[in-house]
């Protein structure tokens, strides 16, 4: 069901600022584990973002992308550095990633496939983006375990997802009150 | 050591109480743990398998570019307290110049020899054509020293080699 004619609906501020201080609060805890290179992320924060697909409209949804980059920016102190661009790039793949294949794929995957997609997306934007401002041909050699770390977590990451989705009835409440 | 009743009490109640909370605590967990494990498992697509297929792909293939990049054999030549470094499977010829004269290397094939040479004994030239990591050319009188370096996992025909 694709629901075009919603943009005169107003966006819930405080339902999406309730998310993003989730992510905020998730990026903080990434952030306190330590990591060999220092953008090799979990990807704890896009937890929100995934969980946020069956119970936000769209305009909320890249809202609360948008403030995800910002608050991981804020946390990590590298809001105004050159490091925001890779949190921006794999933010904004992984999200367009995820609310594609949910949208459009949903009859074929749960939220285990959309969670490991979305994390190969923003992996891949951010090797891309490293080969051209920061390594050269030489992000050939962080990429296998970059990319393995970031399957891993995001395996763990879909598989808690889509049991919080089946058990929660916060989640449930919520998607009833969708736009 | 005797023991007062009250201690028999203590001892019994204990037990029936340790017995019982860990067959609660059981029962209890195991359904927990269908709900938690099974609910999300169940509910897994025929789609999510092949998200995780490619993304292996993907994974085994960047490492397969890691592989290239790291162990592809290349000819380093010291020559006069200078370095070289030739690709092994793009054929040249170079000329190093030394105490004695000029050295000329050639490169054809995946091979390397030592095509001409000012030296006196010509041991260089008569050491003829090396291919493999670990193989190495020097022409003392003339100080250059041609070394194959890299992985012998890439060499072809390697096994064979050692077989026959």
């Amino acid at each position: 069901m694709t629901r075009l004619s919603d943009r005169h609906i107003p966006a819930r501020v405080e339902f999406v600022a309730l998310l993003a201080a989730f992510a905020l609060f998730l990026s903080t805890v990434e952030y306190m584990i330590p990591k060999p290179v220092p953008f090799m992320r979990i990807g704890l924060a896009n937890l929100p973002l995934i969980i946020g697909l069956g119970i936000l409209s769209d305009r909320e949804y890249f809202l609360l992308a948008v403030l995800k980059v910002f608050g991981q920016g804020l946390v990590t102190g590298t809001i105004f550095s050159y490091i925001i661009l890779f949190s921006l790039a794999g933010t904004a793949a992984s999200t367009l990633v995820m609310y594609v294949f949910y949208r459009f794929a949903r009859r074929f995957i749960s939220l285990l496939g959309v969670s490991i997609a979305g994390a190969m997306a923003s992996n891949i934007a951010q090797l891309q983006l490293s080969r051209l401002i920061l390594f050269g041909d030489a992000a050939r050699l962080i990429a296998p375990p970059f990319l393995a770390v970031g399957l891993v977590t995001s395996i763990l990451l879909g598989l808690f997802a889509e049991s919080f989705v089946v058990k929660s009835q916060w989640y449930a409440k919520q998607k009833e009150n969708r736009p | 050591m005797m023991r007062s009743p009250w201690d028999v009490w203590y001892i019994l109640l204990n037990n029936f109480l340790s017995i019982h909370v860990k067959q609660v605590l059981a029962r209890d967990f195991d359904k927990r743990l269908a709900t938690c494990y099974d609910a999300p498992m169940r509910r897994l697509k025929p789609g999510d398998f092949v998200i995780l297929i490619i993304s292996v792909a993907i994974i085994l293939l960047s490492m397969r570019s890691f592989g290239e990049f790291s162990g592809k054999p290349e000819v380093r030549v010291r020559a006069g307290g200078k370095q070289w470094v030739y690709d092994l499977s793009v054929d040249t010829r170079a000329t190093f110049d030394g105490p004695v004269g000029s050295t000329t290397m050639e490169i054809e094939g995946g091979k390397v020899h030592v095509h001409d040479s000012d030296c006196r004994n010509k041991v260089c030239i008569a050491a003829g054509w090396i291919s493999r990591p670990g193989q190495w050319i020097i022409c003392l009188p003339n100080d250059v020293f041609i070394l194959i370096e890299g992985s012998e996992i890439q060499e072809e025909g390697g096994a064979d080699d050692t077989a026959f």
